[in-house]
């Protein structure tokens, strides 16, 4: 049930982001608007089937928030990614709609229909049975979709900037979106910490992920601080910011390839 | 010198200083790393080399310093920035805004803007002539916070070398065994200074075979005396004087009790494999080699090994010896080592095999995670007073002209100049209005 759900929410996103080509070459604000609709629904779908998933769980005797595996951080990394992006998008930047849309149909139809992704409800190990499981995936992943969008938003604003166009809502963005990320991902490095003493005794154990998580929070560190620097949108920033893009994915699935604790997300 | 001063009082340095630990940091990963323990006596050249090696950056002098380099850069920053706090008010950027004119003193209009401002502003005042300039800053709340939030990278780090004296231990123990010592990461045994036993240890599995969870009963005794205890299980530990006790790991292995008799007296031992007895006053000696649940199709046995007169000896001993006779009557003349009578003048029997398990449990203390989780709580207080107020700048000017007073107000948002927010002009109307 839940999968059939998650899997019509895949095509709204897809759909939606087919309509929001059309509307980035139409004049009027009419389909822009009905491509923001279009991403809410594809939204409030995904999270039905999320609660759905998490119910079934329950059903299934394994209980547990569905955030424990590769299979559904994909899933939730597509949710966070549309649910930062509404806010911002309905009054602003309509320009990052037909990214995000991409990116959450994309991380969606990969998560359901790559051979490679274990899509089935599983049992946690005991090492993840802990209440910080949730509070972790959570806030590490809506870091990560928010530093995703810094990083569009600091390109399509720079290019703007470059073609002598005015790109004032972005740089606010860029700002908005890069501390939104800052905050929400230290909290993610934060309780993955407190958890690490929790299961392991120790808070830091330059595991490769934490460390790779570490390597991202001081590359969004530099940004902020190289935008404080050459106030707001400067090429250098971006630039910056596009390597923290390199590393928020080789944090997620790149590390996956080295020897560690967190293989299993 | 006033130049290298500036240079590592600059923001442009803290990202040359961010990336070098990045670079640093991902050689780190790609790098196998092993932690290199210097071994005492061997000298300073020694123990420099082991610090500078590129296979354990993480405890590397290389790290030492960027780090060093970086609270360096904070603090000289930090320290430029108290001694910038004293400020006058800027000089106003009215540019092209309007004048509007309300009907109230100036003093009444002064206190209404005030009380009607956002919460996060600072004012300062100054009377020019016949007028009142009021300035509004939000940088008097976020200043602190950003102190705040750069002092709490210098207390992780901080705590993080405090770590670096604290205590990471491992005991082995099997149900019933108490230890008093565990073994710390160099491999030296250190004494607990009490004693814990484990009572019993549990493993659960899922129906498909994953273990579910695995809980270790422990007992804490000074002097024999139980003194607290509780269920250890992964992601609960326990403490007990200031040490912290982690569910770490288990064995399980197979224990079995034997019986020996030499026809007068009977002796009964629970034993494991590896283990080496000494029995009858240390005329019987023996090893245990093996035991297994299903050995040679036929059953539970013992494989045990005996320093004989004659030379050494086996013995496979199984626990249903008399089945295998009734179907393999010669059986002794055949195999002469699956006699339980073979070393004369004992005889062996194996009564049962029980599942025996080991628990792994990590002894841990660390002085630094208390510090580190202070600056945690106030780097985060503080980036979300940083990012949340404003950077806002505010500037009145209140005329009081034939019984009205004009205002005229600028504002700059992170440095921008910008309209007055809308909103507090709204709520200074509506102020008067009541
Ligand atoms: C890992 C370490 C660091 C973190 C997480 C960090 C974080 C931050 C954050 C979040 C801001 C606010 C930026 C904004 O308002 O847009 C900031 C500003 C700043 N940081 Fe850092 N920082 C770090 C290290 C440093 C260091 C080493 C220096 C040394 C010079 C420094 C100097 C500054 C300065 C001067 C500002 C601007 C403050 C202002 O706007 O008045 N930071 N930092």
């Amino acid at each position: 049930m839940s999968a059939t759900v998650l899997g019509i929410s895949t095509f709204v996103y897809l759909a939606a982001f087919i309509l929001s080509l059309a509307a980035a070459r139409s004049e009027g604000r009419g389909l822009s608007r009905a491509v923001w609709w279009a991403a809410l629904a594809g939204l409030v779908l995904q999270s039905v089937g999320m609660a759905l998933r998490w119910w079934e769980s329950y059903q299934m005797g394994v209980g547990h928030a569905p955030l424990a595996n590769f299979y559904e951080s994909l899933v939730f990394f597509a949710w966070a990614v549309i649910l930062l992006s509404l806010g911002a998008a309905r009054a602003k930047a309509s320009p990052i709609l037909p990214f995000v849309l991409a990116l959450a149909a994309g991380l969606m139809g990969y998560a359901s229909f790559a051979p490679q992704v274990e899509s089935g409800i599983k049992p946690l190990i005991p090492a993840l049975k802990s209440n910080w499981l949730a509070i972790h995936v959570m806030t590490c992943f809506l870091g990560y979709a928010s530093f995703v969008l810094a990083t569009v938003v600091g390109s399509l604003g720079l290019r703007a900037l470059e073609k002598g166009r005015d790109a004032a809502g972005l740089e606010d963005l860029f700002a908005r979106y890069l501390s939104i990320g800052f905050i929400i991902f230290t909290i993610g490095i934060m309780t993955g910490s407190v958890w690490a003493f929790q299961a392991w005794g120790r808070y830091w154990g330059w595991d490769p992920k934490e460390t790779w998580a570490l390597i991202t929070w001081l590359i969004y560190a530099a940004v902020i601080h190289e935008r404080r620097r050459s106030g707001g949108l400067a090429r250098r920033a971006v630039i910056l910011a596009l390597i923290g893009l390199a590393s928020v994915l080789f944090t997620y699935i790149g590390v996956n390839y080295l020897p560690g604790l967190h293989s299993y997300l | 010198m006033g130049h290298l001063a500036a240079f590592w009082s600059s923001l442009k340095c803290t990202v040359i200083l961010l990336l070098s630990l990045v670079l640093l940091c991902v050689a780190g990963t790609i790098i196998p790393q092993h932690t290199v323990t210097p071994v005492a006596g061997q000298g300073l050249s020694a123990w420099f080399l082991a610090r500078l090696t590129p296979t354990d950056l993480y405890h590397s002098l290389w790290l030492a310093c960027l780090a060093g380099l970086l609270c360096l850069n904070l603090v000289l920053c930090m320290r430029l920035r108290i001694r910038a706090r004293k400020q006058h008010i800027p000089a106003p950027r009215f540019g092209d805004a309007g004048e509007i004119s309300l009907g109230t003193d100036s003093q009444a209009m002064r206190a209404r803007i005030l009380r009607t401002a956002p919460r996060t502003l600072r004012f300062q005042e100054k009377q020019e002539g016949s007028s009142i300039l009021l300035f509004g800053d939000s940088e008097q709340v976020r200043r602190p916070a950003i102190f705040g939030l750069h002092a709490s990278v210098l207390l992780i780090f901080v705590g993080m070398l405090m770590s670096a004296f604290g205590l990471d231990g491992h005991i082995e123990l099997s149900e019933g065994q108490t230890a008093a010592q565990f073994v710390d990461a160099g491999g030296t045994i250190v004494a607990l200074g009490f004693s814990v036993r484990c009572d019993r240890f549990r493993v659960t599995h899922y129906d498909n075979g994953m273990p579910k969870e695995y809980v270790s009963r422990l007992v804490f005794l000074e002097n024999g005396a139980a003194r607290a205890g509780g269920e250890l299980r992964v992601n609960h530990p326990l403490v007990y004087q200031g040490l912290r006790f982690y569910q770490e790991s288990y064995r399980g292995q197979l224990a079995a009790i034997i019986t020996v008799t030499d026809g007068v007296h009977a002796w009964s031992v629970r034993v494991r494999e590896g283990d080496e007895l000494a029995m009858d006053d240390g005329k019987l000696r023996f090893q245990v080699v093996k035991i297994g649940e299903d050995v040679m199709h036929m059953g539970p046995a013992l494989k045990l090994a005996f320093d004989h007169a004659s030379g050494p000896r086996n013995l496979w001993l199984f626990q249903e010896v008399d089945r295998i006779k009734e179907a393999v009557p010669d059986l002794f003349e055949r195999a002469p080592s699956f006699n339980p009578s073979l070393i004369e003048p004992y005889t062996f029997a194996l009564m049962e095999l029980t599942p025996e398990y080991t628990t792994g449990i990590g002894v841990k203390r660390d002085p630094g995670a208390p510090i580190v989780a202070v600056g945690g709580i106030l780097m985060l207080i503080c980036l979300l007073i940083v990012f949340m107020v404003p950077s806002l700048k505010v500037w009145v000017r209140l005329e009081e002209r034939a019984g009205a007073t004009t205002f005229k107000a600028a504002a700059s948002r992170s440095g921008k100049t910008e309209a007055f927010p809308a909103a507090w002009m709204a709520r200074i109307r509506r102020a008067g209005g009541a």
